[in-house]
């Protein structure tokens, strides 16, 4: 044998060796390696602040916590709108127009370019007790139909020129084919009037809730096509004026009775079982917001806590409240006062309760003066006359199981072979007792729920609460609801600074199976 | 498809010449397989569970970290396939013959620090209010062939230039990172700043080998200088990733649009915290292998050999010194200790065994109680086969 060919045949030999050296240094099966370690992490580093205690009072964001000895809760914003649907959406209006031959028999040859029907007239919004004479919509819509029976293309051009979008007037423009005889041509379309400006003059540009239009009717020029007109023939046009509802509005709003009735939630219960909450505000300040450029004369007939009512000097009584002033985009509303710390019983001794809501009953009359704009009230919807609310409320007094109920939902992690404990820490900055009280509901029914229960000591005097809840696999894995209720209790008047807070601080410490596929 | 059908066909025409030659009766040739790994943490029965899998016992992690101790973890693993030859005829009147190689090789690195080890196999709960340094940690892998020509000169001396075409490659490194937990579990701090990149496509480049051999009949030692695979690929696709980002947290808010409970569950937690940039072109070293080695004849059948090798991703250079000696007419036996490399110190030993003008075969076992023992932290294996 020769160096060749020996070659040959211990070549193969020395692959099959060396794929066997590998085997024997890798191997050839694989499982998932698995090990255990044990890890302690924080995961929830959270706070509530007077702002969230007291964050479901109002959604408005005029609510302010100032700190200071005492902190002050200040609040300075609209509590409720006061809508007029007469001044913000017009009624639906149909316009129908038909235009039939004056004559029986046929044909007659009518050519191209010639107009049968050239006619200005006024579309007049019916139902509307006001004498608008413009408005601006906010949206709104003509739905229009078109219909021929001629033989022969139709022209059909229906023009609004005191109907303008983007400056644009709106028109109609529709070109229908000839009719075979038997059924009618037929188009149909919507036109969008968003933000559209109109101008309810009228044609002769001194009338009231009038559109002008301005509907021609013939054959097309650029079309070389003798229409065959019978006597038979119709041609029929419908406008559907739907769902106009108003941004600005302009004229005369007449004299309407529209009821003013508010209900306020102040305490949700969900939120706020109970309990007791010294409540001695040094302002709060009612105001009525006229900012309509029209007089209203406001009479408030009742006030009532939780349907217990209140008196007020003012209650009962008519108060004129004169027209905004507008300009250009600004408006300088026209300002009614009532000093809430004046009710009797007092109103806030009754809030001090944690009631649910307040109501206020009343009615305003437009314009009790009559029309002494000559015809130029102003509304703009997007600004409406409001109810604010000027409230100062330093935080002092006493407190008696005012509960704060609290739903925290938590999603479930896969974490396999966890076994461990959440640990919960609390820690109270307030300076009077919370006597806390959760529950860890499983989505999984088969986990039984845990109970918490433990008290915050005061600030500075205690330090936090710490709970343990026992953690495994099938634990963490289930969705849960933590139901969360704290009561705050204080031996007699106390004064807080605005800064108080309580952190909740959630961590996990335990063993985890790693498991490297 | 179409890559790899190119690549064999590139490789194929550089292999021409030698399958062209090797039709000749009269071409010393040599091919060369080996396999090791090592580690100077990790013994067999961690290793092979993590490799093979299994569930790992605390007391093996325990073991593993108190041998680590302070020093920087490594593992690494060198396998590969080397096949040369060289023409007995002169090339022209030059005095030196036409040689060459084609050399497939697989080297993985891996480094980890012990605060490292111990996040990833203990966790964080026994050493809370300690900094965990992850500086210096790192992966990479390449796998590469390397098809060289060249010449062959007096005593051996030897110098080829050939392609190389490396269709895995992947690099990882935290340049620096530290984690800490507070004794009191309430806070948390995270800082990473990483890279990490794979070959979307394989890289292509050139390489060099080159030896230089001190033979002389009349000077009783020898010595000898390899350098292999030293040169640089071009990577036409590369997806590259880095991140730089420092996280200090005592937990996260329940609602909010980033850092909170409520994000983390809408998937929008950590967002640009990772940079991705798909499809770059790069340009990387090989790793290349310095060897120097150093023979002498302690008396007519036997000797002394030193020898030290850098390069190839090795964290330490890797040394070894051994004594041989001839038994017999054919056979030649020597044991050697090792230390450096991916490992601690261990033994060697080697056999070879010779017919003269024909044949040689040679085995060379690293660590050979490593075979039988799930204590040791490594072991190798080299088998050549030389036609004389």
């Amino acid at each position: 044998m020769n160096d060749s060919s020996f070659s040959r045949c211990k070549a193969p030999r020395l692959v099959w060796l060396a794929g066997l050296a590998m085997a024997v240094l890798v191997g050839c099966t694989r499982e998932a390696t698995r090990w255990e370690v044990e890890v302690a992490l924080p995961l929830v580093d959270d706070q509530w602040t007077w702002s969230d205690v007291i964050m479901d009072l109002t959604s408005d964001n005029g609510l302010q916590v100032e700190t200071g000895a005492p902190g002050v809760i200040r609040f300075n914003g609209p509590v409720a709108e006061w809508n007029i649907a007469s001044l913000t959406q017009l009624p639906d209006t149909i316009v129908e127009q038909e235009l039939t031959p004056e004559f029986t028999g046929g044909p007659f040859p009518v050519p191209p370019g010639a107009v049968l029907l050239d006619t200005e007239e006024d579309i007049v919004f019916q139902g509307i007790d006001q004498a608008f004479t413009s408005i601006v919509l906010e949206s709104g819509r003509i739905e229009y139909l078109v219909e021929s029976s001629t033989d022969g293309y139709v022209d059909l051009q229906y023009l609004f020129p005191s109907v303008t979008i983007a400056g644009v007037p709106v028109e109609l423009k529709v070109v229908l084919p000839p009719s075979n005889g038997v059924d009618f041509q037929i188009e149909e379309g919507t036109l969008d009037l968003a933000g559209a400006i109109i101008d309810l003059t009228g044609v002769s540009g001194n009338e009231i809730n009038r559109i002008a239009s301005q509907l021609i009717i013939g054959t097309p020029a650029n079309i070389a096509d003798t229409a065959q007109v019978y006597g038979t023939d119709s041609i029929r046009v419908r406008m559907h004026f739907q769902e106009l509802f108003v941004r600005e509005v302009a004229g005369y709003f007449g004299q309407e009775i529209v009821s003013f009735d508010v209900e306020q939630s102040v305490f949700n219960p969900a939120d706020f079982p109970g309990g007791f909450v010294q409540i001695q505000p040094t302002r709060a300040m009612l105001e009525f917001h006229n900012t309509i450029a029209a007089d209203l004369r406001l009479q408030l007939d009742q006030l009532a806590v939780d349907g217990i009512q209140v008196n007020h000097p003012v209650l009962g009584t008519p108060q004129l409240i004169t027209r905004a002033a507008w300009n250009g985009e600004e408006v300088e509303p026209a300002v009614w006062q009532l000093d809430l710390l004046e009710t009797q019983p007092a109103i806030f001794d009754l809030l001090s309760y944690l009631p649910q809501s307040v109501s206020l009953e009343g009615e305003g009359l437009l314009n009790p003066l009559g029309d002494v704009s000559g015809g130029h009230d102003y509304f703009d919807t997007r600004q409406p006359p409001a109810l604010y609310l000027d409230f100062e409320w330093p935080l002092s007094g006493a407190v008696e199981n005012f509960e704060i109920r609290r739903v925290l939902d938590l999603e479930g992690t896969d974490l396999a072979g966890f076994d461990g404990e959440l640990v919960v820490r609390l820690t109270n900055g307030f300076p009077v007792n919370w006597d806390l009280d959760a529950e860890w509901i499983y989505a999984d029914e088969s986990l039984a729920p845990f109970d918490l229960t433990g008290t915050l000591g005061s600030f500075p005097n205690d330090g936090p609460l710490e709970l343990r809840i026992p953690m495994d696999e099938q634990r963490v894995k289930s969705s849960a609801e933590l139901l969360v209720s704290l009561r705050m209790r204080s031996d007699g008047p106390v004064e807080f600074s605005g800064r108080e807070r309580i952190r909740l601080q959630m961590g996990f410490e335990g063993f985890y199976q790693v498991e490297v596929p | 498809m179409k890559d790899m059908k190119r690549r064999v066909v590139l490789l194929g025409l550089l292999a021409v010449p030698f399958l062209g030659l090797a039709q000749w009766d009269s071409i010393p040739w040599s091919v060369t397989v080996w396999g090791q790994h090592r580690s100077n943490t990790l013994d067999h029965e961690l290793g092979r569970k993590l490799v093979r899998g299994g569930f790992i016992d605390q007391p093996l992690i325990v073991a593993a970290g108190e041998t680590q101790g302070g020093d920087m973890g490594s593992f690494g693993y060198a396998t590969g396939l080397d096949l040369r030859w060289k023409l007995n005829r002169m090339w022209k009147e030059s005095g030196a013959r036409v040689c060459g190689s084609v050399q497939v090789k697989s080297v993985g690195d891996i480094r980890w620090t012990p605060e490292l080890f111990d996040l990833v196999f203990t966790g964080n709960a026994g050493h809370l209010g300690r900094w965990d340094v992850l500086d210096g940690s790192r992966f990479r892998y390449a796998t590469w062939v390397h098809a060289a020509i060249g010449l062959e000169g007096k005593y051996q001396n030897r110098l080829e230039a050939g392609l190389v075409c490396q269709p895995a490659g992947i690099h990882a490194r935290v340049h620096n990172g530290y984690f800490y937990v507070d004794s009191e579990v309430d806070s948390v701090l995270g800082y990473v700043r990483a890279e990490a990149a794979f070959n979307e496509k394989p890289a292509w480049g050139i390489a060099v080998n080159a030896e230089w051999h001190f033979l002389r009949e009349d000077a009783p030692f020898a010595f000898h200088l390899r350098l292999q695979n030293v040169g640089v690929t071009f990577v036409p696709s590369q997806n590259q990733f880095a991140v730089d980002t420092m996280i200090q947290t005592s937990g996260l808010t329940f609602a909010g649009e980033s850092w909170s409970i409520e994000a983390l569950e809408s998937g929008d937690f950590g967002q640009g915290l990772l940079v991705s940039n798909p499809a770059q072109s790069a340009w990387s070293l090989l790793p290349g292998r310095l060897d120097a080695s150093f023979e002498y004849p302690i008396g007519p059948r036997s000797g002394w050999d030193v020898a030290a090798q850098v390069g190839e991703w090795m964290p330490f250079p890797r040394a070894m010194t051994g004594y041989r000696r001839a038994i017999g007419k054919h056979w030649q036996a020597g044991i050697q200790i090792i230390t450096g490399g991916w490992g601690r110190t261990r033994p060697a030993a080697w056999a070879r065994y010779r017919i003269p003008g024909e044949h040689a075969w040679m085995l060379y076992i690293e660590d050979p109680f490593g075979w039988g023992t799930d204590g040791a932290y490594g072991r190798g294996v080299t088998l050549r086969y030389q036609s004389l």
